[in-house]
């Protein structure tokens, strides 16, 4: 019931963003971020406490994916790699993240169904800024 | 009240000799005015510089300002003296400083640097040694505190968040010692904010997701567009050496320059590539005229100051223009 309400109240926040993704995706999204990303990002996106300081292994804590962090100033295509592929591997030149590539384990439209749940939860201002953000970088792919 | 006649610093002492909260300026306006007075050479270790409306500020054992370039200076006021690591100015806020000191916070001025009050209510008590006025909102402020990370106001130095820790290089959290804000998009609905450290010059967007040092291989060849498979000329990289200041005018934001211990660099790419063009003077402290962005302006610990009026092209002992 508590998952229902909460639905309920994303989508009741995201309008715009919910008239393109329907209310299944949102529900797959949030059970496998429930099941892949909590753990790390927390149950409500919060992230890990203190997550702008470094942890003692010089890695950064997992940030939050609410509009406190800074999930929703990358694009789609930006988001999507770095949960396929993980961020070293998208960073690259031995840069550290405990952010493992989640290729492996889902596939590429449950990874999408994940980015849309968190996209949900934004405030329609955050989501009309990372939608400028995605069709530029859009736009700048040959 | 008559003030002691800079640049005697005999109120300073006094103040310091009181243990009055290691230079209190919260006191009533204008009580650590000192006031302008007749041409003189700035003495003491130079270290800031900044342009305000055209009119270069210099902080050594005190706030000193030329009209003309630098070939005469003016005593402005005591200020924090040689506890002052920068200053930032801002082309549309004329008349406001910001200060960032080793010992007393965070200081503002809104009078072209006659009085000095704190502005950094909120944050850590530790040495500041780097501020910046965001390039495209001059009511960002970013604040680089001594072991600990980059600060962040976005409503004119009235409170403060933590914004980012320290940058990675090579393994090991690096203090930032120069701090720019460059006006580039950085792909990510926002800006940039360069950092100058003890290994070259790191950089972060301004949602403040993650530090890249410009030196890594593959991060400016993404942002310029270039292929990875044809890296940008390793001799055409900065040197991964201290950063002592950092330079950029806000309506130019690929061109930075850079101060290091083999003299002054520039970027005309937004720090893809640099090249050298001043040798003279190691490691300066460095400003570039917003309103002629052409003009930059050099100087060393020991007060020898260069000018360029070509970008950097040509330098000699400041010349009025």
């Amino acid at each position: 019931m508590r998952a229902l309400i909460t639905i309920a109240v994303v989508l009741a926040a995201a309008p715009a963003f919910a008239d393109d993704i329907s209310t299944a995706t949102i529900q797959l999204g949030q059970q496998l971020y429930a099941t892949n990303c909590a753990a790390c990002h927390c149950t409500n996106l919060q992230g890990q406490p203190d997550w702008k300081h470094r942890l003692a292994n010089g890695r950064m804590p997992a940030p939050p994916h609410d509009v406190t962090g800074h999930t929703w100033h990358h694009s789609d295509r930006d988001l999507f790699n770095l949960t396929k592929l993980g961020v070293a591997a998208v960073v690259g030149d031995g840069y550290e993240s405990d952010m493992s590539a989640f290729g492996g384990k889902l596939s590429d439209d449950e990874i999408k169904a994940v980015l849309d749940y968190i996209k949900s939860t934004w405030p329609a201002r955050a989501q009309q800024s990372q939608a400028k953000i995605t069709a530029a970088d859009e736009a700048s792919q040959p | 009240m008559t003030f002691a006649r800079f640049p005697a610093l005999s109120r300073r002492r006094l103040l310091t000799g009181l243990g009055a909260a290691a230079f209190s300026f919260g006191g009533p306006p204008g009580l650590l005015r000192a006031f302008a007075g007749t041409a003189a050479r700035p003495t003491g270790t130079v270290t800031a510089l900044a342009f305000d409306q055209g009119k270069l500020l210099l902080a050594a054992a005190g706030i000193w300002i030329s009209a003309d370039g630098g070939v005469n200076f003016l005593p402005r006021s005591e200020g924090p003296g040689a506890a002052v690591a920068a200053l930032a100015t801002h082309p549309d806020l004329p008349g406001v400083l910001y200060l960032a000191t080793t010992a007393n916070g965070l200081m503002r001025s809104l009078d072209a640097g006659l009085s000095w009050h704190p502005a950094g209510t909120g944050l850590p008590s530790s040495p500041m040694d780097a501020v910046a006025i965001a390039a495209q909102d001059p009511q960002t402020v970013y604040v680089a505190v001594r072991g600990d990370g980059l600060w962040q106001s976005k409503d004119g130095a009235k409170s403060w968040d933590f914004a980012m820790d320290r940058p990675l290089v090579d393994k090991v959290e690096v203090d930032v010692q120069a701090l720019a804000s460059v006006g580039s998009l950085s792909g990510m609905g926002g800006y940039w904010v360069y950092a100058g450290t003890a290994k070259g010059v790191s950089r972060v967007p301004d949602c403040f997701c993650r530090w890249s040092s410009l030196e890594s291989s593959g991060a400016m060849e993404v942002s310029t567009g270039a292929a990875k498979s044809a890296p940008i000329d390793p001799a055409l990289r900065l040197p991964h050496l201290s950063v002592a200041s950092l330079a950029v005018a806000p309506s130019v934001p690929e061109v930075q320059f850079a101060s290091l211990p083999s003299g002054v660099w520039k970027t005309e790419d937004t720090g893809a590539t640099w090249r050298l063009v001043n040798k003279v003077l190691a490691s300066p402290i460095l400003a570039v005229d917003p309103l002629e962005p052409n003009h930059v302006v050099a100087a060393d610990a020991g007060g020898a100051i260069l000018s360029s009026r070509d970008g950097g092209a040509t330098w000699a002992a400041p010349s009025a223009a």
